[in-house]
């Protein structure tokens, strides 16, 4: 999060933050993604787009560790780390902002966060602490809340934060507009838009929404029936509207 | 006896069947299964206080040594029986809850090798104490308040260390869990070894006040799950209310009813809870 910062654990400098490699992945006997390839630069934010059922929340879950690889290679900046499991990936580097959010319900928010930070030393966690607390100012105020009571909008954002307590390098936000009023939406793009400006950290964007993400990402992936259709910087893909909704189916 | 001497008799009791539970529900909470063999780490636990106490030891430093020896034993029987099992199979949740239940069975039969069937107890703080108008036996009330002790010293530990919390945190959600960098494997090593720790201890303080013997371990493990099933899986609050209530339930049958009865009870209260609250008295149906 901090720009400048020396790169991350394992690091050889000049790899790229991501790199995945003819990937397939999917859950027993169904297979979702059938060899993905993509790279994601240092610092770089990409989309990944598609329609439902494509296997976005898929190529995220197997670049966290959630879901085991099949076959392909997941190389996080120049490291292999295909089929590491979900808390080797976090301690690699890899924030995971899950599409359920997954937080600890009967936990308050503060020791949510806590969590996030396990595997960070108690000055790191410290900082981060309060950057995130900076990013989601409403956080700060309901810090002895249950997690389990907060709104969609709310979780959300502690989800967000929960991530950002990893110290990720990598940052994987699975769908965050997702059922959410527009008001929040705003507010949780502005925040990423914010770290997206500080730099020092690569961000992978999945979103149902093209155009809201569009506005944000560098260069989008768009996905169809676990393939990668196309890709290019957000500009040529935003103009060219007509191509990405048909693809997008919508 | 008056009738309310034998409902503070139950709640008493009741602190005892807390402890018993919360090493169950601990691993429940790692584990996603009841552990079968709890029942046993509590007979072993105060069989091998009393052994110590023949030996000239006394209980409390008793106490001190089979809580480590459970802490191992539940340690070495988590990662060299029941993590593998886990690891090899699809279905390893009914798996490792037979890997339990076999276990139960081995430690019960070691036990009865060594200490063989007959029940045991140690005579030690054997005066009554006098409250008010009610008698109770020192022995029962310094066990109470050492459960109560170990139960506090558990929920502090659950709510303010980084382990405790990170194992609370694999409870409630697995995957969040793994998002934070949190390793499962050693959390249910450590899980499963507090839980072995605990029950031994509890094995201890039930040695003081009644006779137990290695074949009793399948109907300790039977009232521990009786409270949890009460209180509603991994929910820590609702256990104390579950334990209160067998044990009230339990020593008022046997005042009414007869020994029989009091021996039943347990069961009875399982049957009636999976029938009508099969999700606990105090937990919310979860969708």
């Amino acid at each position: 999060m901090t720009p400048g910062r020396p790169g991350p654990r394992g690091d050889d400098g000049n790899a790229p933050a991501l790199e995945v490699t003819d990937l397939h992945a999917g859950y027993g006997a169904l297979r979702v993604l059938h060899g993905v390839t993509m790279t994601v630069r240092r610092n770089e934010v990409v989309g990944v787009l598609g329609a439902n059922g494509a296997g976005k929340t898929t190529l995220l879950r197997a670049i966290a560790g959630v879901v085991r690889p099949q076959s392909g290679a997941v190389v996080l900046h120049g490291r292999t780390v295909t089929g590491l499991p979900d808390h080797a990936m976090t301690r690699a580097g890899v924030g995971h902002v899950p599409s359920g959010r997954e937080l600890f319900p009967q936990m308050s928010v503060e020791d949510n966060l806590a969590m996030g930070a396990i595997a960070v030393d108690a000055v790191r966690a410290a900082e981060l602490r309060t950057r995130v607390l900076d990013l989601f100012p409403a956080l700060g105020r309901m810090l002895e809340r249950r997690a389990g009571a907060l709104s969609g909008g709310e979780q959300q954002m502690l989800a967000f934060g929960r991530a950002l307590m990893t110290d990720p390098t990598l940052l994987l936000l699975d769908e965050p507009s997702t059922g959410l009023a527009p008001a929040i939406v705003a507010a949780l793009f502005d925040a990423l838009r914010q770290l997206i400006a500080e730099g020092g950290m690569s961000v992978i964007l999945v979103e149902q929404n093209a155009g809201l993400a569009l506005q944000v990402v560098e260069r989008a992936f768009v996905l169809r029936q676990g393939r990668i259709v196309l890709s290019g910087p957000a500009a040529e893909l935003g103009d060219d509207a007509d191509l990405v909704a048909a693809y997008l189916g919508a | 006896m008056t009738y309310l001497q034998v409902v503070l008799n139950g709640i008493l009791l009741g602190g005892f069947y807390l402890l018993m539970a919360q090493g169950l529900n601990l691993v429940f909470g790692v584990m996603g299964i009841v552990n079968l063999a709890h029942g046993a780490f509590i007979v072993l636990g105060g069989l091998g206080v009393w052994s110590l106490h023949g030996a000239g030891v006394n209980p409390f430093l008793g106490l001190l040594v089979v809580t480590v020896a459970g802490a191992a034993l539940g340690a070495v029987v988590q990662w060299a029986v029941i993590e593998r099992i886990r690891g090899t199979a699809k279905q390893h949740e009914l798996l490792t809850l037979m890997a339990t239940f076999g276990l139960s069975y081995i430690l019960i039969n070691v036990g009865q090798q060594v200490w063989g069937s007959d029940f045991r107890t140690i005579p030690y703080l054997q005066s009554a104490v006098t409250v008010g108008p009610f008698r109770f036996s020192l022995s029962l009330l310094v066990g109470v308040a050492l459960a109560a002790a170990i139960t506090l010293g558990l929920a502090a530990w659950l709510t303010r260390t980084r382990s405790g919390k990170s194992l609370r945190a694999q409870a409630q959600n697995p995957l969040g869990a793994g998002a934070c960098g949190i390793n499962p494997r050693r959390l249910r090593l450590v899980g499963f070894s507090v839980g072995a720790a605990v029950a031994a201890a509890a094995g201890m303080l039930l040695v003081l006040t009644q006779p137990i013997a290695p074949q009793a371990a399948t109907s300790f493990t039977i009232v521990a799950f009786v409270v949890i099933a009460l209180g509603g899986l991994g929910n820590y609050k609702g256990a104390a209310l579950g334990a209160v209530l067998v044990g009230v339930v339990q020593t008022v049958a046997g005042y009414q009813l007869g020994a029989v009865i009091q021996a039943a009870a347990p069961y009875l209260m399982l049957i009636l809870v999976m029938l009508f609250r099969p999700e606990g008295l105090l937990s919310r149906k979860v969708s």
